[in-house]
């Protein structure tokens, strides 16, 4: 089976989940603005953003285009989807990962939590 | 009269390969390969040759196949020439989704679409990537493309590519050691020092070099 319970924990590192939360609401930043962001609230390297900004991409979590200025070249980065819709995808995600790998112990279990709650 | 001309053709080529050895320029590299090869297109010809790689090959082939098999080795040479020389850099263009971005002193700067800090020289044109710009600073940049300046200047590629050449299809590099590792080390030294004499500081080259070296290791 591809993807596991264990794979869906290994897909955002907390600094991932930082620079995502960065660019929901602002949706459109360049590198050096997500390091001026976050610069102070934790201990990072704008190397160590630029290259989780390039994972996210890989993932497909997140999008870019080239803007290039006064002889420079910048990526600008933006979300592929709203926190909404990434959070439902995720779960989505997640609980048909629970079912594959468990089955009908997963859906029993679904069952008997939502009849609690 | 062909073994004449073969041992003459030889030493000449010899010489080629000394002189090449002394200077590296790399036209050399080309009159050695010359020289080298040129005898076997007399030898195509001889039946002695055609039936000495008949047997080679346990008979399986015509005398007229041997003689088109004699011809195939220079045309290999010259197909690998050009694909190398003029093709592969095209290839290289397209593959890196590189685009024609601004003129740097004269000559044409490539943007790669990749967010890894990469820059270089094929030919005349320099290439540089997006996570280049991202990570350094202008000035930073500047000594980076004055470094690449340098290789399309002093034609490095193309010494690279000469060297990588003869390793391939010359035999007498393989009875004689081409240090092409402490040739490329001398080859970027002189372009860190190009660098450093058009900027009049060290102080950019360094510190993206050591942004470069952080980036590797994460």
């Amino acid at each position: 089976m591809k993807n596991t319970v264990g794979d869906f924990k290994n897909l955002l590192s907390p600094l991932e989940y930082d620079i995502l939360k960065q660019l929901w609401p602002d949706k459109k930043l360049k590198v050096r603005q997500l390091f001026e962001k976050l610069k102070g609230r934790r201990k990072v390297a704008l190397s160590s953003i630029a290259v989780l900004c390039d994972r996210l991409h890989q993932k497909g979590i997140l999008s870019r285009r080239v803007e290039t200025a006064r002889g420079g070249a910048r990526y600008i980065y933006f979300p592929k989807q709203s926190r909404e819709n990434f959070e439902s995808s995720v779960i989505a995600k997640a609980v048909d990962n629970l079912i594959s790998e468990y089955g009908s112990t997963a859906v029993a279990y679904f069952e008997k939590r939502f009849k609690r709650k | 009269m062909i073994l004449e001309l073969t041992i003459i053709s030889w030493i000449i080529a010899f010489t080629l390969f000394v002189a090449w050895r002394r200077n590296s320029d790399p036209y050399l590299v080309y009159a050695h390969l010359v020289f080298l090869i040129s005898p076997v297109l007399l030898w195509a010809k001889s039946a002695t040759c055609q039936s000495f790689l008949r047997r080679m090959l346990f008979g399986m082939c015509s005398m007229q196949t041997a003689e088109l098999i004699m011809y195939l080795i220079p045309l290999a040479i010259i197909i690998s020439f050009v694909t190398g020389y003029f093709v592969m850099p095209v290839v290289y263009k397209i593959r890196m989704n590189a685009k024609y971005f601004r003129n740097f002193k004269n000559v044409p700067v490539y943007l790669i679409d990749s967010a890894k800090p990469l820059a270089f020289a094929i030919r005349n044109k320099i290439f540089i990537s997006v996570g280049m710009y991202e990570l350094l600073t202008k000035k930073e940049i500047e000594s980076v493309l004055l470094h690449e300046l340098c290789h399309v200047k002093s034609k490095s590629s193309w010494q690279r590519f000469a060297d990588s050449f003869i390793k391939i299809w010359s035999p007498f590099s393989y009875f004689s050691l081409i240090d092409s590792e402490s040739k490329i080390n001398k080859d970027e030294m002189r372009a860190d020092a190009y660098a450093i004499k058009m900027q009049k500081t060290s102080r950019y080259i360094n510190s993206a070099r050591n942004k470069l070296e952080i980036y590797s290791k994460l």
